[in-house]
């Protein structure tokens, strides 16, 4: 078992947009998005986001990147952050044309985001083969036999099973449970004492 | 935009590290994200209520201590970011045809060849002359072009809907550590003022 990063102890309670960006060659990493309006800064770079690339995970939205090893400072990150929030765009523009030399002529924010985004290609992936790659339909022979092989081994094995008869309960349902016993049970027997009194049994 | 603090329900990153991999994430509704844990089957096969998956190596990618495949519902064969991404920088700069051209070609080599390895040799050697399409993307193309598994989904599919086959399958991940997280600090609370009255420190009470 490996011990979490810090980043990945900073996502555990975090519901709002993810995005998944590939740093290397296949190394992912998760980072939470804070929006400017289209866009996103990290110490990945700028990211565009697309609400045609917005996947859903339950409700929370996931958007795939790749950073192609492109790095920007986390301080200057955090900072651009902060100042979106106070609605600081003049300091923004300021801290990119330090950063970036193809936006001197730029006069807003987002116009600076736009061309960083063009000249880095941090556009979202969609995972959506079939809207880019429309037609898939021939098939390598050896491949379908070997998948068509699998198939009916899970066909036969599925005939086999039979519905589970007792219903199995959620180990977070089984664990408050225990906890709850382990704080009470001291009180049990004089519980049942009281009851035995109060029946007028004991 | 979504809530941001969230118990239930959001992307399962304790579990990503905890559990054993690999996880398979499936795009499967229209933009819908599935996450499982995938049960391998010789190695090399992951059988889901969807159908069986194919777990190659060359798309995998590492994600909070994990290995993480990436599937379309639709195919058999793992996403790659790469690819689709370099695909899709295509369409975005209007050289759409240059895909078309090279599926074509893909598909003439395979009418023409039934042996594989004479068709590949066609392909490669026609795509030297390209400089914008590498013969990593032409790989990509003819693995996206030959492996397909509608047919096997569904052949599976209705059978595994009247029953309920939990031996085997490849489960969904879903974050249950933050609720757990969430209820110790509770219960440690409760368990600490059961054993010291917080009233003491301002002398009220026994």
């Amino acid at each position: 078992m490996i011990w979490p990063s810090s980043n990945d102890w900073g996502l555990v309670f975090y519901g709002g947009p993810l995005a998944h960006i590939l740093v290397k060659k296949n190394i992912m990493v998760s980072k939470k998005i804070q929006l400017m309006r289209d866009y996103f800064v990290n110490e990945f770079g700028v990211f565009k986001i697309d609400s045609e690339t917005q996947y859903h995970f339950n409700k929370q939205a996931i958007f795939f990147y790749n950073a192609h090893d492109t790095r920007f400072s986390k301080k200057i990150a955090k900072k651009i952050n902060k100042l979106y929030a106070k609605h600081k765009d003049l300091e923004i523009l300021e801290i990119l044309k330090a950063n970036f030399k193809e936006i001197q002529n730029t006069e807003s924010i987002f116009e600076a985001f736009e061309k960083i985004i063009e000249g880095t290609n941090h556009y979202p992936i969609d995972l959506d083969t079939d809207k880019y790659l429309p037609f898939f339909t021939a098939r390598k022979p050896k491949g379908t036999k070997l998948l068509m092989e699998f198939a009916n081994q899970g066909t036969k094995a599925i005939e086999t099973l039979y519905p589970s008869v007792i219903p199995k309960l959620p180990i977070i349902v089984v664990m408050v449970g225990v906890l709850v016993f382990f704080l009470i049970y001291k009180d049990i027997p004089e519980w049942i004492r009281q009851a035995q009194q109060f029946m007028g049994v004991g | 935009m979504a809530k941001r603090f969230s118990l239930k329900g959001q992307w399962p990153v304790l579990e990503f590290n905890w559990k054993r991999g690999p996880i398979i994430l499936i795009k499967t509704g229209d933009r819908h994200l599935e996450l499982k844990q995938a049960n391998r089957i010789e190695g090399k096969f992951v059988l889901t209520k969807y159908g069986v998956f194919e777990l190659d190596g060359e798309h995998e990618y590492r994600l909070s201590n994990n290995s993480l495949y990436i599937f379309n519902l639709h195919n058999a064969k793992p996403v790659s970011i790469q690819g689709i991404e370099k695909i899709q920088s295509f369409y975005r700069n209007k050289q759409a045809s240059l895909i078309v051209k090279e599926l074509a070609m893909i598909n003439a080599a395979l009418k023409e060849h039934s042996d594989p390895l004479e068709a590949m040799e066609i392909v490669f050697e026609k795509n030297k002359a390209q400089t914008n399409i590498s013969q990593d993307d032409i790989k990509f193309l003819i693995d996206y072009r030959t492996y397909y598994k509608d047919d096997v989904g569904h052949l599976i599919l209705d059978r595994m809907d009247d029953k309920n086959p939990l031996k085997g399958m490849s489960g969904s991940v879903t974050a249950y550590f933050p609720i757990l997280i969430f209820a110790g600090i509770g219960i440690g609370i409760t368990i600490f003022l059961r054993f010291f009255n917080p009233l003491k420190i301002f002398g009220i009470g026994i």
